[in-house]
């Protein structure tokens, strides 16, 4: 990749009849950078991540991910990436094993049995592996839809809300799986609520609010020296 | 809590239930689209009403009624098998979308409160919506045709309880079934046996079994109060056995998609989506109510045609193209219901396209149909003694199951019955399909007088329509393309 942007927006709007759902949004996500998109509920989180890979078409603006337009070419960009989305939702009448098994032959991954059964024995699902994916428990879900978004070893992956559901313990796991990710040359767009996660993990920080990136930056870049992002987490989204 | 304080708090549930349906169903086609549906429906009755004086010259007033019963208590029947799907209504029914139904998870209100007042709702809507207009229409044909006012009403009255029968009825056989089916199959078979010894032995005809429709032709107050009072036990029967239980034991199985993959390996690329589709239907327990929804219809229509030929001794010829070009009207249930078995949503994470989910379930869908609509024609063929039509009837139920249900997918995708309620694509669905199974039907009446012009003008309209099905599913990527899950 000749500029190292594996994400990259312009002006990039999304209205739903007369709401601004995302506002003339441009930025950039460079490979190896865990960019982590904050923002109070209905700020445009979710909306800007389907945007960005595939799931909606933008009523302006572009984007670029991996350098193929998400809108244009939402399968091409699909077969390169992994989503975890906010609402986890594996097919009901499959099971656990079945449903990674079906993600492999959907994306044509070679080995896949050996790599699901990895997977299920990572996320601690051995033996819940056999139950219906409508049977099972919000966590385990979860679970499963990292699995399924993280079993053909993406170049990047779109994460929202990846730690809700999970316990303290799965937690840990999925962050470590994370950090190894990122070292061996992944690159994570990860919208969350949990600001302790984003100012331990993240590289790269953007505050949204009412649809408009109203901070970006690093961490450093972000905060008053001395204060928490929790701080500056209201000052942005409560002085506009 | 008193007696009248629980049917205030029942009467304000249902009130929110009715709001819930206005708005989902608003936000899912539009809200004008969604209040235009009975304004349709009205004016088809209209219609209808206005060019009623030459039908009721052939036909006397006492078979319209019965007709119109039959119609209305096979709709009610074919609504209210809420039962069957109890939990499935519960869990899945609109996807993501969370109904007030799943309040007993978490409020304290038991199930069958919520499921009673779900089914009132369900119940009052379907009025409103189909039988209201209907009323509607014929009463705004009154200066033209001069139907008395208070007959209209007469009317409105027993095919309401038509409609409650059939759908109390179908409600409690379908709570039966979920429980018993043993019992279920004895309480069939013994209904059966009535209404065949009452044809037989002509002792009673339908409508002592039918009260509304006894209560239409006598004016009687008790058949109002036995409709009543039946309507009021089956319901109450059903809401007493209805089985859901939220939160059960968690289903086990063993990992079976790759052999069912290889199973359809038959269908290449389709064989993963296929193999999918079809352990949802399996492990769901909606394989045998989606070819239940599709013979029903078939054994009624069946049913009918046999009636208004051997008891009404109405002079029209039907013969099997005609039962074959029905068989395509009604294949569309099996698509509609193939669409409502899973949510789709996860495949929007996945490298997958709305339309290859479509043509999934176009091939599950002829796979089925063609399978079971086969075997009604042959069987047909055999007891009316048709075996010369059969040829030309499977080529008639092929194309017209075909046509129907790719009209069908190319108009409504995987939102099938939402959009059917969107007047605009019901227009187009009755301008598309109507037509051709107007002129095959017609045809089908005259055939063994004149095979060969007939016989030709048939074969002629399934070439037509072969070459619009081909279009349409070629189409289907274009319009479909660009859609989600």
């Amino acid at each position: 990749m000749a500029n190292e942007n594996v994400i990259e927006t312009d002006k990039l709007t999304k209205t739903f009849g007369d709401l601004v759902a995302v506002d003339s949004v441009s930025f950039d996500v460079k490979k190896g950078e865990l960019f982590g998109l904050l923002g109070p509920n209905g700020a445009g989180k979710t909306t800007l991540l389907k945007l960005l890979t595939g799931q909606l078409n933008p009523t302006k603006g572009s984007a670029s991910v991996l350098e193929i337009e998400p809108h244009q070419n939402p399968v091409e960009v699909k077969e390169k990436i992994g989503i975890v989305p906010e609402v986890e939702s594996p097919p009901s009448f499959l099971t656990g094993m079945e449903y990674l098994f079906y993600v492999g032959l959907i994306r044509e991954i070679e080995g896949i049995e050996k790599k699901a059964k990895n997977w299920i024995e990572f996320l601690d699902m051995s033996d819940v592996q056999d139950v219906l994916g409508k049977d099972m428990s919000k966590g385990t879900k979860q679970r499963l839809m990292l699995a399924a978004a993280f079993i053909h070893d993406p170049p990047l992956l779109f994460l929202d809300e990846p730690f809700i559901g999970l316990d303290p313990y799965h937690q840990k796991r999925v962050k470590e799986y994370l950090l190894d990710y990122l070292k061996k040359g992944g690159t994570i767009f990860m919208c969350t609520h949990i600001l302790e996660i984003a100012e331990k993990m993240c590289t790269k920080i953007a505050i949204i609010s009412r649809g408009k990136i109203v901070a970006l930056g690093t961490l450093d870049e972000l905060i008053d020296e001395g204060q928490a992002l929790d701080s500056a987490f209201i000052k942005y989204t409560r002085e506009d | 809590m008193s007696g009248m304080n629980r049917w205030l708090k029942n009467l304000k549930i249902i009130r929110f239930m009715m709001l819930e349906e206005y708005r989902m169903q608003g936000a899912m086609i539009g809200k004008f689209q969604f209040l235009f549906f009975p304004v349709l429906i009205a004016i088809f009755a209209l219609v209808i009403s206005i060019f009623s004086k030459s039908l009721l010259q052939t036909m006397p007033i006492d078979r319209v009624y019965f007709i119109l019963h039959i119609v209305i208590l096979a709709y009610g029947i074919s609504v209210g098998a809420f039962a069957l799907f109890g939990e499935h209504i519960a869990e899945r029914r609109f996807g993501q979308i969370d109904l007030l139904l799943t309040t007993p998870m978490l409020q304290p209100i038991d199930f069958r409160s919520i499921f009673s007042a779900f089914y009132v709702k369900d119940s009052i809507y379907y009025l409103l919506f189909s039988i209201v207009p209907i009323i509607t229409g014929i009463l705004l044909s009154i200066p033209i045709t001069a139907f008395k006012v208070t007959s209209v009403l007469f009317l409105f009255l027993t095919i309401t309880l038509s409609f409650l029968f059939g759908i109390s009825f179908s409600f409690f056989m379908s709570s039966i079934y979920v429980r018993w089916r043993g019992i279920f199959i004895i309480m069939l078979a013994s209904l059966l046996s009535i209404v065949l010894f009452g044809f037989t032995t002509k002792l009673y005809g339908i409508k002592d079994l039918i009260p509304s429709l006894a209560l239409q032709y006598t004016k009687n107050p008790v058949y109002f109060c036995l409709s009543a009072i039946s309507i009021l036990v089956f319901s109450i029967i059903a809401i007493k056995f209805i089985k859901i239980e939220f939160g059960k034991r968690a289903r086990r199985y063993s990992s079976e998609i790759a052999l069912t993959k290889e199973m359809f390996g038959f269908m290449k690329e389709y064989s993963t989506f296929v193999a999918k589709e079809w352990l949802d239907m399996k492990r769901s327990g909606t394989f045998y109510p989606i070819i239940g929804a599709y013979i029903g219809p078939l054994i009624f229509l069946a049913f009918i045609l046999w009636f208004l030929r051997t008891v009404l001794v109405l002079p029209i010829n039907f013969s099997i193209v005609f039962y074959a070009a029905m068989i395509g009207f009604f294949g569309m249930t099996i698509y509609s219901w193939l669409n409502v078995i899973d949510t789709p949503n996860f495949y929007d994470l996945l490298p997958v396209t709305v339309p290859r989910l479509i043509k999934t379930k176009l091939l599950l869908f002829f796979m089925l149909s063609y399978t079971v609509s086969s075997a009604f024609i042959v069987f047909l063929s055999i007891v009316n003694s048709e075996i010369n039509l059969l040829f030309l009837a499977l080529i008639v139920a092929f194309t017209t199951t075909s046509y129907t249900v790719i009209v069908t997918a190319h108009l409504t995708g995987l939102r099938t019955n939402v959009y059917l309620f969107d007047p605009k694509i019901l227009l187009k669905f009755a301008a598309m399909v109507v037509p051709p199974l107007v002129i095959i039907a017609i045809s089908s009446f005259k055939l063994s007088n004149s095979f060969d012009i007939l016989g030709v003008i048939i074969v002629c309209v399934c070439a037509i329509m072969i070459f619009g099905m081909v279009l349409m599913y070629r189409g289907i990527k274009k319009r479909w393309g660009k859609a989600t899950f």
